[in-house]
């Protein structure tokens, strides 16, 4: 609704974002921005199932890491083309979301969030110790999806769609009917209800292209970094990573993810150049500040500056 | 090993997870508190027992009160500058300040402690004693006597004493206990406090037997959410019988099975009670 | 008339409680039937068997002549049952307009439809001017009001009202009569409500069905029903004094 006149900022960003490898040669910095990139499809991602549903998962690791084997296990085993192991990966990453949401969606609350974590350790575990077919703790070299040279610019026009995708989707979400009745599913269960929403059907319906979306981003990450191992790509640290990011920013927002990704992937390469190690130090007070400073994200500072109509307010405005 | 060595050995380091999970248990049933970040807090008690002895010569088995009342201290005060700021939020952001402080605690112990993997080598712990067939290490009976010694006297706290009953009023009904002169914030502070020191304790007991490094407390978290879960939300003494009952269930699953499998009975037994029968094991409120 | 609501020998249990015991009765179309009864009767419990909140143990209820015994609350709501609650559920983080939007959406798809139907509501309920505000940021009277409107946004035929009275002051409340006797405005025919004030019970219903710890015990216009001793007994009260109600 109010996105007519925003338009132009939108597009002046995208066009500027995309065009980078060719301007900016720094490997380092191309490499940071690529970062940048995927985790905020990870929190747009993320943010259908927890910003605008209002379900907390921290589990979401487990759809990155069907993605990443998915693409890694198919061209090793059978041969394929990466790029069909990354399809693969989103089909698998949908069907284990269906599982699991069913699964986990009867829950509430915590238990809700401790059941996707359950799942997730559940996959990770198998995983690891399943040394023959997976390679196991020790994980294996992850084919590249691009061919060489000028790697770091071909991943990063490879990730952009993937962005603009992840953004469009939030877009449509953000002022459709769906995502109307998602936030009504946040705010209250029952009177979502009672205005004729399925909620079972809809988080499950949010959460499919939250875990296929999650899945290219596995695929397209690890293939970058040429490695999967349970270690990387399923590691409870990146369901906790996406779920900050898209709070950071602004949860139940399409730009939130974005700012999210942007504050929280530089201070931890700001704070990486003077101390080793403090990235966990670096999330954790940062999740602090948002819970007790802005819960609403970051850019529900930009919200109050510029006026603008506050399409939602913060998570849970029961405060 | 044999299937009777399998389920004591359950019960000895089910004795142990009965006191992390009292301490999760009196939290979560008092405040309504989502703690993630209990195995951080039983984190640093084990690197408080750890410095203890390399450093004072002070045995974790005589020196447990004293971490006890460190953690309890650092709680507390935890408490008071940050959650008790969501207290009666929504869980979504009670979840994430007790993450953010778990990330918080582990990244600073990686920055004082280093990463690497630490133990400590205690003579007596080391010792192995048993009868017949059955064996057993010294170190695993004292951990589970002290662990079991200080789930007795908990339940005794709360069954006996003016604080104690306190803590039940609250628990039982936030809204009307001011009414009837209890102070919620202070009764709160404590609790968190306790069932913090519960966990840092069972760190410090914990280090003999096992070994630590910063992140060592990620699965206590969740294994004590499996326990309390098992037990009945809230429940202490379910939460003691629940303790147990899964230190038994891992055993079986090592012995059966394999050592690794362990982690995923603790999530199948977790999704299977939510799912089949929520109010847990021995009843109490769902 | 047709018989848009028939609820038939419907039991339900709460573990050892019999909230609803065999109760049976109907609305017919163009009627407001109330429900009332002292605390404890069973009241929402029968709007909770309605809906779909609670599913029933034995009995029979169905809407327009269709079964609907056991189904979901959303699918009640779709076939044109809307409700209210007894403590006020808004959606508090969304605009007053959009909590009703929620509402609108079901027969209204587009986003700009769903609004300005919204809208409709709205004005009809006096918000209008609200229609930017939070949710969260309305006094009660409002948010019971918004309650209302997000139900009579969901194209009802059948309005359940649960205590909407409750916490009004007496201007209020009047107010809220006006609005009630005026839903056909918005093809509400029927109207359901659980009221503990006589005054307004006396003043709008067609009918009014006495319940008492889960069963019926009287039925009727309510200017008879209020001099049946076994309801003056059940309430055990001077409310219900020979010449009507305070």
């Amino acid at each position: 609704m109010s996105h007519l006149p925003r338009w132009w900022p939108t597009v002046v960003f995208f066009v500027a974002l995309t065009s980078m490898p060719l301007w900016l040669h720094d490997g380092y910095l191309l490499q940071l921005v690529f970062r940048v990139i995927v985790f905020a499809v990870l929190g747009i991602a993320w943010n259908f199932v927890g910003g605008y549903a209002g379900q907390l998962s921290l589990g979401h690791v487990a759809y990155f890491g069907i993605g990443a084997y998915a693409m890694t296990l198919s061209t090793e085993r059978i041969g394929w083309n990466p790029w069909l192991g990354v399809v693969l990966g989103a089909v698998l990453a949908a069907l284990m979301a269906m599982l699991i949401g069913s699964i986990t969606f009867r829950l509430r609350g915590p238990y809700f969030t401790l059941s996707t974590i359950a799942a997730a350790e559940i996959i990770r575990v198998l995983i690891q110790n399943q040394d023959t077919l997976t390679h196991g703790a020790v994980g294996t070299n992850a084919p590249l999806l691009f061919q060489p040279p000028d790697l770091d610019a071909k991943f990063f026009f490879g990730a952009m769609p993937l962005l603009g995708g992840a953004f469009a989707l939030a877009t449509w979400i953000h002022s459709s009917r769906f995502g109307y009745r998602l936030r009504a599913i946040r705010e209250n269960e029952n009177t979502a209800m009672a205005v004729g929403v399925n909620p079972a059907v809809d988080k499950l319906l949010a959460l499919l292209p939250s875990a296929m979306v999650t899945a290219v981003a596995g695929s397209i990450y690890s293939s970058y970094f040429s490695f999967v191992g349970p270690d990387t790509v399923l590691n409870i640290e990146i369901s906790v990573q996406a779920a900050l990011i898209a709070m950071l920013g602004g949860a139940a927002t399409v730009w939130g993810p974005i700012l999210g990704s942007i504050v929280l992937t530089l201070t931890a390469e700001g704070f990486k150049t003077y101390f080793e190690h403090t990235h966990l130090v670096v999330y954790g007070l940062l999740l602090i500040v948002v819970v007790v400073f802005l819960p609403g994200g970051v850019i529900s500072l930009f919200q109050r500056r510029w006026r603008i109509r506050r399409q939602t307010g913060p998570i849970g405005a029961q405060q | 090993m044999s299937f009777v060595q399998a389920f004591l050995n359950g019960l000895l380091v089910g004795g142990v997870y009965a006191l992390i999970a009292s301490g999760m248990a009196l939290i979560f049933g008092v405040m309504r508190l989502v703690n993630f970040a209990h195995g951080a807090f039983l984190m640093l008690g084990t690197y408080l027992s750890y410095y203890g002895w390399t450093l004072l010569a002070l045995n974790p088995y005589f020196a447990f009160p004293l971490w006890g009342a460190v953690l309890f201290l650092l709680a507390v005060g935890i408490y008071w500058l940050l959650v008790r700021r969501v207290m009666g939020a929504n869980d979504f952001l009670q979840i994430l300040l007790t993450e953010g402080i778990s990330l918080t605690l582990i990244g600073l112990a990686q920055l004082a402690f280093g990463a690497d993997y630490r133990q400590i080598n205690l003579p007596v712990a080391n010792r192995i004693t048993g009868f017949g067939p059955l064996h057993f290490s010294v170190g695993y009976i004292l951990s589970f006597a002290v662990s079991l010694a200080l789930v007795i006297a908990l339940r005794q706290f709360l069954g006996h004493t003016e604080m104690g009953r306190a803590i039940r009023a609250v628990a039982q009904n936030r809204t009307v206990a001011p009414l009837m002169g209890i102070r919620v914030e202070r009764v709160s502070a404590i609790t968190f406090g306790l069932g913090i020191a519960c966990a840092g304790v069972a760190g410090a007991l914990l280090l003999p037997i096992f070994w630590t490094n910063p992140t060592v407390g990620g699965p206590y978290t969740l294994k004590s959410f499996v326990i309390v879960v098992l037990g009945g939300m809230g429940s202490v003494q379910g939460a003691a019988l629940g303790g147990l009952l899964l230190g038994v269930a891992e055993q079986f699953t090592a012995y059966t099975w394999a050592d690794r499998y362990t982690e995923v009975v603790n999530f199948v037994i977790f999704l299977l009670v939510l799912l089949l029968r929520p109010q847990g094991l021995f009843g109490g409120k769902a | 008339m047709a018989r848009i609501l028939e609820f038939e020998k419907v039991t339900k249990r709460f573990g050892g409680l019999l909230a609803t015991n065999d109760v049976s009765f109907h609305i017919d179309e163009g009627e407001i039937v109330f429900l009332i009864g002292p605390n404890g009767a069973g009241k929402t419990t029968v709007f909770n068997l309605i809906t779909g909140y609670v599913k029933p143990d034995g009995g029979t209820i169905k809407f327009a002549g269709r079964d609907i015994t056991g189904g979901e609350p959303y699918q009640a709501t779709r076939l044109g049952i809307g409700r209210t609650f007894q403590v006020v559920q808004p959606l508090p983080a969304l605009t007053v307009r959009e909590n009703v939007m929620l509402g609108t959406f079901l027969q209204h798809p587009r986003r700009a439809d769903a609004a300005a139907r919204a809208d409709q509501v709205l004005e009809f309920m006096g918000l209008r001017s609200r229609a930017d505000q939070l949710a969260s940021g309305l006094p009660l009277a409002q948010r019971k009001l918004l309650e209302v409107a997000r139900a009579i946004g969901t194209g009802a035929r059948l309005l359940l009202l649960d205590e909407v009275m409750a916490g009004l002051n007496p201007r209020e409340g009047e107010e809220v009569v006006g609005l009630i006797r005026r839903l056909r405005e918005f093809g509400i025919t029927s109207v359901g409500g659980v009221e503990h004030i006589m005054r307004i019970v006396m003043s709008l219903a067609s009918r009014v069905v006495v319940l008492d710890q889960g069963r019926k015990i009287a039925e009727g216009p309510p200017a008879e029903v209020v001099h049946d001793p076994k309801v003056v007994e059940a309430y055990l009260g001077t409310k219900f004094m020979a010449g009507g109600a305070r």
